[in-house]
């Protein structure tokens, strides 16, 4: 027997296991069942090694060349790198599902390990909804999607994987988005779990934060990847063309977040209890929507690279996670209702309803405008789509006032602020904002929404520097300790806290980013070899072009002289690569030289051996890199509050402790 | 040879998952968690939460976004409810003591 014969085998048994531990989870739940409850953990535990399994044996396929399966075939080449093949598992549909399964595999069983004892009544339910989930993604691979299916004959090479996917970042990409994507059903299980059992104070809110920090850092990470990905490999000098794939991974991002700042509020006031359902039931819907566009092919996309005709089962499994979803909600509204009312709308929870506002603003504003092609079919008959003018227009202002809220929101005081509290909080900021509005119109900058984005960023760090520096002084009065390590003391114990500010800083460099890219120049040019042409502040030489033969494809190269300012030369190579095999495809290498406050990036339309001419597309991309770096920002200030302890301190138990014996006493 | 013994290592992590599910359905039961366990280890979740929400309290105090009548307001409503948690722990702690035992 062939060892690729348990990989069928293991998806049957994971899907045996995955329906019998939803089963007997919330039988053990409802029972109060120790030994169902146990079954059902183990039954995570169980799936999680049939799929690892799976997996581990459609990754040796690809590695092996093992062409006598059809997904193998269709996705992959004996020239291809190793690291491609393996990245290749995920390249298609079946094994999209995999991977999907075998994430989740792991936050099921990471999330039992974690949470059987803190949460014990709410674990079985849990487990019976994470058991569900994976057994929709298994019942799609053993039933529609197979990637072990095989085919009547085993073909000499496999077709490929999409040129365009053979690029580092697009290898890394797929698995940080599906972390990202999946991590979500952590958190939305147990809040099913709270529905179910009643259970729906603060307990499941305070256990699930980190579990939903984890998928906004990979969803961040995911997405960021993506503009990366599409910015160097796509050649067309953008990073987001509001694609509809793009916009369903962003999706569930501005969700997630507005989730994650809400959850705050019920923590500290009881508030928004039902609003913390919606958002993440909605949240985890949007990762099944978005897996679904990306899937079914619903809509037109350069990323729909896998189109099959599962939409149907997606559509299905939405329609079912929305409507037990809602149904509960329903349920038990009464033991939803908020404990505490909105007191004033000068206040902080005023200001986070207002940021979850903005948050799902820009959400339904992305979800119009990537749906409406499809729902103008289905009404009109006609496909009526919208660009990245509509999703600019409606977003820019959208985002600036929510950029106003980050600051706001940290600073301003709960309940009710007094007149006291404006005056001491906002003072600074407010005169930091204005001095760099001024600056900005001095400086040049004549577009509103560029002068909105430095005046408020200013305005946002003024508000975290003053957080900063009043949370230091407060530990130097009470610690005795240098301005230095009690700012250091005052993060490493309030990481959570910190950790967030850090993000809004990352936020503060993403924002910048995006607004200098709106003042991108470009230039396209016809060249021969010894021709300059001048962009901006650079002057470019055309060194003539050459034909390399890479891996699995041939390139044509231009060789370009880029000179800033008469500063030193630097030499920029732009390709256009062509993939004889399988999909005959040609893909364009941009080259980018990468400034600070500025990026170089020259495009190889084409090039003609016969004469050496080539056409040059030039982009001149102001600040660009600092969506980078805001994105890595946002990944630090996430990991600083991933890393905060669990709650409870000795200091202050030790503090409770005395009253509590007195009141025993 | 390589591809049997590989394909028993998969035999036996298919009939471990197994294992795993339905283990506790046929066992004596010994190895669980009793009851008053449970709600002992609820309660001293409960306690830490109440605990780290009155440590962010006064760092939203001393960071001035709280008025002292609300600070002193919020923070006895939470140290009161602490003292019953952990009044709560303390009768809950022999029940889980003898069912554990």
């Amino acid at each position: 027997m062939s060892v690729y014969a348990l990989g069928p085998i293991a998806l049957w048994v994971g899907l045996a296991l995955a329906l019998y531990g939803a089963v007997i989870g919330h039988l053990g739940g409802l029972r109060r069942n120790p030994r169902m409850v146990e079954a059902a953990v183990g039954a995570v535990h169980g799936t999680s090694a049939c799929v690892v399994l799976a997996y581990a044996l459609l990754t040796a396929a690809f590695v092996t060349d093992q062409f006598q399966f059809s997904y193998v075939a269709t996705n992959a080449s004996r020239a291809m790198p190793v690291s491609y093949k393996a990245a290749a598992v995920w390249g298609g549909m079946a094994g999209s599902m995999l991977l999907w399964a075998l994430v989740l595999a792991g936050y099921a069983s990471a999330a039992m390990w974690v949470t059987r004892h803190r949460l014990p009544r709410l674990v079985p339910h849990a487990a019976s909804v994470l058991l569900t989930i994976m057994a929709f993604f298994l019942v799609v691979m053993v039933f529609s999607s197979q990637p072990f299916e095989r085919l009547d004959f085993t073909p000499v090479d496999g077709q490929g994987l999409n040129p365009l996917l053979q690029n580092h970042w697009m290898a890394a990409h797929p698995p940080s988005l599906y972390l990202g994507y999946v991590g979500w059903s952590v958190p939305f299980a147990f809040a099913i779990a709270a529905l179910i059992t009643a259970r729906l104070g603060t307990e499941w809110i305070t256990a699930m934060r980190k579990w939903a920090l984890v998928p906004f850092m990979f969803l961040t990470i995911g997405n960021l990847m993506g503009s990366h990905w599409a910015y160097i490999e796509l050649g067309w000098g953008g990073y987001w063309g509001w694609d509809p794939v793009e916009n369903s991974a962003i999706l569930p991002w501005f969700v997630g977040t507005a989730f994650l700042h809400s959850i705050m509020i019920q923590e500290k006031r009881g508030m928004l209890r039902m609003w913390n359902m919606v958002l993440i039931v909605l949240t985890f819907s949007l990762t099944i929507l978005g897996t679904f566009v990306t899937r079914s092919g619903i809509i037109e996309s350069v990323h729909a690279f896998a189109s099959t005709n599962v939409g149907v089962v997606f559509l299905s499994f939405l329609t079912l996670v929305v409507a037990v979803s809602t149904a509960l909600i329903w349920w038990r509204a009464d033991l939803l209702t908020t404990e505490n009312r909105l007191e004033s709308f000068v206040s902080r929870e005023s200001a986070f309803l207002f940021n979850n506002l903005l948050l799902l603003g820009i959400a339904f504003a992305i979800w119009w405008g990537t749906f409406f092609p499809f729902i103008s079919e289905v009404f009109t008959g006609q496909r009526i789509s919208v660009g990245p003018p509509f999703f600019n227009q409606v977003n820019a202002p959208l985002s600036i006032a929510l950029l106003l809220l980050v600051g706001v929101g940290p600073v301003i005081a709960w309940r009710r602020a007094s007149r006291y509290n404006l005056e001491r909080n906002f003072r600074m900021p407010l005169a930091v904002l204005l001095l760099a509005g001024v600056a900005a119109v001095a400086l040049g900058l004549t577009a509103w929404y560029a002068v909105a984005v430095v005046a408020f960023s200013a305005f946002v760090a003024a508000t975290i520097v003053q957080e900063m520096w009043r949370g230091t002084r407060a530990r130097m009065r009470s610690q005795g300790t240098g301005a230095a390590s009690s700012l250091v003391g005052l993060v490493a114990k309030n990481r959570r806290r910190y950790g967030g500010y850090i993000v809004h800083i990352g936020v503060l460099f993403v924002f910048a980013g995006i607004a200098g890219s709106m003042f991108q120049v470009e230039q396209r040019a016809r060249l021969s070899p010894g021709d300059e042409v001048a962009i901006g502040d650079y002057r470019i030489t055309y060194r003539g072009g050459d034909i390399e033969q890479g891996p699995n494809y041939t390139a044509t190269v231009a060789n370009l002289t880029v000179t800033e300012r008469n500063g030193t030369p630097y030499r920029v190579r732009p390709e256009r690569r062509f993939y004889p095999t399988g999909q005959e495809q040609t893909t364009s290498e941009v080259a980018i030289w990468s400034r600070p406050f500025e990026d170089f990036y020259a495009i190889l339309e084409a090039f003609d051996p016969a004469t050496g001419t080539s056409d040059i597309t030039l982009i001149v991309n102001p600040m660009l890199l600092w969506i980078w770096i805001g994105g890595g920002v946002m990944v630090v200030g996430t990991l600083i509050s991933l890393s905060s302890p669990r709650p409870g301190t000795v200091r202050r138990e030790e503090e409770i402790t005395a009253p509590a014996a007195a009141a025993s006493a | 040879m390589t591809g049997l013994i590989l394909s028993l290592l998969g035999l036996w992590v298919l009939l471990g998952a197994i294992w795993l599910a339905v283990w506790p359905l046929l066992g004596d039961g010994s190895a669980l968690r009793p009851e008053a366990e449970i709600d002992l280890a609820e309660l001293e979740a409960e306690k830490a939460r109440l605990v780290a929400e009155i440590h962010e309290l006064d760092l939203d105090y001393e960071t001035g976004k709280l008025s002292d009548e609300d600070h002193r307001e919020i923070e006895s409503r939470l140290k009161g409810r602490t003292v019953e948690v952990m009044r709560r722990i303390e009768t809950a702690r022999p029940t889980a003591g003898r069912t554990s035992g």
